[in-house]
């Protein structure tokens, strides 16, 4: 029991810290989004529920519902974010796979490879991918000379030739997905690594092939760590606007982050900007639940197999 | 220091301004231009004076570009025909000077005078609407960076504050790249011109200091120094003018019309202050551009 009250203890600053800030910050947002705007169109936050102004929301709902600009930014965002996030699975499950069953002795440099991109600052390394990818860059040489480039503009994913950063939806996909990915990769790897190989080595025994195997086992067994990885990264993009506008800066690339920035940061309509902060939220909060069930079910499935 | 004339209504209704004395700032009077020394915003000078000004119009690279801008009937129009130069034209990343370039062209097109302070919606929806057709056309950046991204080579047409282009020149060319290569075109009238200004704030511990300071920044010799190493913006003094600038090397004559002069100032317009209703309406018009 005392051991019990002294967790309890020692966990609470960290629990009052996160609450505190998460819902002050996220209670000045509803203030602002249900609030009104002076003279000079600042913000004028309403603090009492009771004498919220629903009009800025409602007009935010009514521009995202009948399609809008709100609505082609969102779904533009969650196009962006989906393909990035099936690409970083593609990519990240097998890296981790690797790393978690097969590395040996390299599993330790390999984490730590993973992990020394994150050693420099995220807009550092996405300013350096500026340099990279320009025309006579040499990532867009290699790119070039690998053959990428072609495929590339054979499919129509890229303009012209060197053309990367002329405001290409693909480049901000793959600069996502190049920001993000090590995040993806390290729970699945804790993850995989987390299953008894035993289960494995029983299947085995049962006859299944090792691609069976992994199919009926490891892949169930490991969708916890896709989810939490999963979820890890589609959350910062979602709210994600200086990598669109740094490797593109193109309005065709915009996303939902964007806007809020253009209202809260650089614009005299925070109230929108608020307004449509709460709506990357509700969809936000709908995700989670989503992870959390589905986090839930999975937990039970891998108990019951 | 910083603040251009749209946001000086601002500053006073707040009364964030400590109003000037004059006395501390004899070289208002004698190296500025009267034009500026009394400007409409600000009568008599009372709580600024003029720090940096400029011009919007259009930067682009020589070597790239083949159409001659400057000889066009509606120069505006190149961006309208820049698919040649898709992904390699920019914006400026600002809704009111990004929206006023269409009302621009509109006005020259039929000879009249815009009105780039207009709380008029259908106007500024057009603007967007026709803004918005470069996406298809030449899928622009939307950006500010036009002083670095010009002399790289990034952009090659850009919709841009002429302060960049010289800056652009002065700092921002590669090795290599003589700055002849850049070429700036700016309406002599119905265009937008204009200015920073210092200020100083209500709760300043040291005034006087701040009048000598500012007063030291108004000295032809410090002014020209700032403008020419460090913000390529240029200051308005009596004694600067693109001619000198010319002569001595300083800039090619390509981007003669980026130094603006004093005359600019009556034909051309400033962005001025709206009201919550009017800005909303300049607001919504970018928030739709800016979706794509």
């Amino acid at each position: 029991m005392g051991s019990r009250w002294t967790w309890r203890l020692v966990a609470l600053p960290g629990v009052v810290w996160l609450s505190v800030f998460f819902l002050c910050a996220f209670y000045a947002v509803l203030a602002v989004a249900f609030g009104n705007q002076d003279t000079l169109s600042q913000p004028v936050p309403h603090w009492n529920p009771l004498d919220w102004n629903v009009g800025y929301v409602l007009d935010m709902l009514d521009n995202f519902f009948s399609g809008g600009p709100f609505w082609t930014v969102s779904l533009r965002t969650v196009e962006f974010v989906a393909i990035a996030v099936a690409l970083s699975l593609l990519i990240g499950y097998p890296v981790a796979y690797f790393t978690a069953r097969h590395a040996g002795g390299w599993k330790g440099p390999i984490l730590l490879a993973l992990i020394l991109p994150l050693w420099i600052n995220y807009l550092m390394r996405m300013l350096a991918w500026i340099n990279l990818l320009a025309p006579d860059g040499i990532g867009s040489d290699l790119l070039h000379q690998v053959g990428i480039e072609d495929l590339f503009l054979s499919i129509g994913l890229l303009d012209e030739p060197g053309g990367w950063l002329n405001g290409q939806p693909i480049t901000v996909i793959l600069a996502l997905l190049y920001g993000y990915l090590p995040f993806f990769i390290l729970p699945l790897f804790v993850a995989i690594d987390r299953i008894d190989r035993r289960q494995i080595d029983a299947a085995r025994d049962l006859g299944a092939s090792s691609m069976s195997a992994f199919l009926r086992v490891t892949l169930p067994l490991s969708v916890p760590g896709i989810l939490a990885g999963a979820v890890l990264i589609a959350l910062p993009m979602f709210g994600d606007y200086y990598t669109a506008d740094l490797v593109s800066a193109s309005t065709q690339t915009n996303m939902i982050g964007n806007q809020i920035d253009e209202f809260m940061r650089q614009g005299s309509e925070k109230v929108t900007g608020a307004a449509l902060t709460l709506l990357l939220s509700a969809f936000l909060l709908g995700l989670m639940f989503y992870y959390l069930r589905s986090t839930r079910r999975a937990g039970t499935t891998a108990q019951t197999t | 220091m910083g603040l251009s004339g749209s946001h000086i209504v601002d500053l006073i209704a707040h009364k964030l301004l400590r109003p000037l004395n004059h006395s501390y700032l004899p070289n208002l009077e004698k190296n500025v231009w009267p034009e500026l020394a009394d400007p409409f915003y600000d009568r008599g000078a009372r709580y600024t004076v003029p720090y940096v000004v400029w011009m919007d119009g259009i930067g682009w690279r020589n070597d790239e570009v083949k159409e001659d801008i400057a000889a066009m009937d509606v120069p505006w129009d190149i961006f309208w025909h820049a698919q040649a130069y898709r992904g390699k034209v920019g914006i400026l990343d600002d809704r009111r000077d990004a929206l006023s370039m269409p009302m621009q062209r509109d006005a020259m097109r039929k000879g009249t005078r815009p009105d780039l302070n207009t709380e008029d919606e259908d106007i500024v929806n057009k603007a967007q609407s026709d803004l918005s057709e470069l996406g298809s056309i030449c899928n622009p950046k939307v950006a500010i960076t036009d002083y670095q991204t010009l002399p790289e080579g990034k952009t090659v047409l850009h919709y841009s504050w002429s302060g960049d282009l010289l800056s652009a020149a002065f700092y921002y060319l590669p090795k290599g790249v003589k700055p002849d290569v850049l070429s700036f075109w700016g309406p002599d009238q119905n265009g937008i011109v204009q200015n920073d200004f210092f200020a100083i704030g209500r709760t300043s511990q040291r005034p006087v200091l701040t009048h000598q300071f500012i007063n030291f920044m108004l000295d032809e010799k410090n002014a020209y120094d700032n403008f020419v190493n460090f913000t390529g913006y240029t200051p308005p003094q009596k004694g600067i003018d693109s001619e000198t600038l010319l002569k001595q090397g300083l800039i090619p004559k390509t981007l003669q019309e980026a130094v603006v002069r004093p005359d600019q100032f009556a034909s051309n317009q400033e962005l001025l202050q709206l009201s919550v209703t009017g800005q909303r309406f300049w607001d919504d018009a970018w928030s739709k551009f800016k979706a794509g």
